[in-house]
């Protein structure tokens, strides 16, 4: 018993299941991918898995911040300088 | 907006800049700290960005990500500033023959996780601080790809130019480093006491 309902298999489902998250499949469409997981009570708790875990990794990114004095610093830079047609390389 | 810009494609005096490059400061100092695992290092990578994209900011095309340009900027300067210290074989980064094979599609881990703690979403239960330096611990080839996808959100595309590796690699980068962080992630968890350890038959452990 490898499908659930009439679309991809239970096994590819999960083979594309960071693609999936990664909005970046190739030869399926997300609907059906989609479809799969909203029907399967096997794979559904996969996907949350994976999701959960991008969101564990954004919420600890969005956490961080520049120190305020940094942000003043490069303002300040910048209005002491021009651009430059030949930057240094 | 454009009309700032003379023949050469210059922009005399950085119009937009303020508006499209400023707004990521925050980004490019948290990918400048992950790189550099330094505050003061980041800090002077930052402000080295900053100085150099807005010196260049005639050649940054209107309409792309700026993003993704600055953390070109970035990575450059972090790496030429290795350099100096290090000899530059050291840091290209190696491309191995198994650079674009992808891993197994079923996570294991995933398998072990719905073993002891069907219900958790036990990354809900792992801090910030931990998940950063559970990054930050992640091998250069596989910390770099996983923070400029699932930090700072880039796509493949964005992250093949910036990095200068085929769509390919930095897929196989990406799954692999983060079932690698997951990993490191459970062990966490299994450490704090969020979950219970695997229920492997480990002898003599």
């Amino acid at each position: 018993m490898s499908s659930c309902g009439d679309g991809i298999t239970c096994r590819e489902a999960i083979t594309v299941v960071q693609e999936f998250l990664d909005g970046t499949l190739e030869g399926v469409s997300a609907d059906r991918v989609r479809a799969h997981f909203d029907i399967c009570s096997r794979c559904y708790p996969h996907l949350r898995f994976e999701r959960s875990f991008r969101e564990a990794l954004a919420r600890a990114s969005r956490g961080e911040s520049a120190p305020p004095e940094l942000k003043r610093r490069v303002v300040d830079l910048l209005a002491g300088v021009g651009t430059d047609e030949n930057p240094e390389t | 907006m454009t009309e700032g810009r003379g023949a050469s494609g210059v922009a005399a005096n950085g119009d937009g800049f303020a508006e499209e490059a400023l707004p990521h400061l925050d980004a490019v100092y948290r990918f400048a700290l992950r790189l550099s695992g330094s505050p003061d290092q980041a800090a002077d990578l930052v402000q080295e960005t900053f100085l150099r994209a807005y010196r260049a900011w005639g050649q940054y095309t209107p309409g792309t990500r700026a993003k993704s340009w600055l953390f070109t900027i970035c990575r450059n300067v972090f790496l030429r500033g290795r350099e100096r210290a290090k000899r530059h074989d050291d840091l290209v980064e190696k491309h191995t023959e198994r650079d674009d094979a992808l891993p197994d599609p079923v996570n294991p881990l995933w398998s072990t996780i719905q073993s002891v703690s069907p219900e958790a979403d036990f990354f809900d239960s792992i801090v910030d601080e931990e998940i950063l330096r559970a990054v930050d611990d992640l091998p250069e080839e596989f910390r770099t790809v996983v923070l400029l996808s699932d930090l700072e959100g880039l796509a493949y595309q964005e992250i093949s130019d910036l990095l200068e590796v085929p769509v390919g690699t930095v897929k196989s980068r990406l799954f692999r480093g983060r079932r690698r962080l997951q990993e490191a992630l459970y062990e966490y968890a299994v450490e704090m006491g969020h979950i219970p350890a695997r229920a492997s038959s480990r002898e003599g452990g």
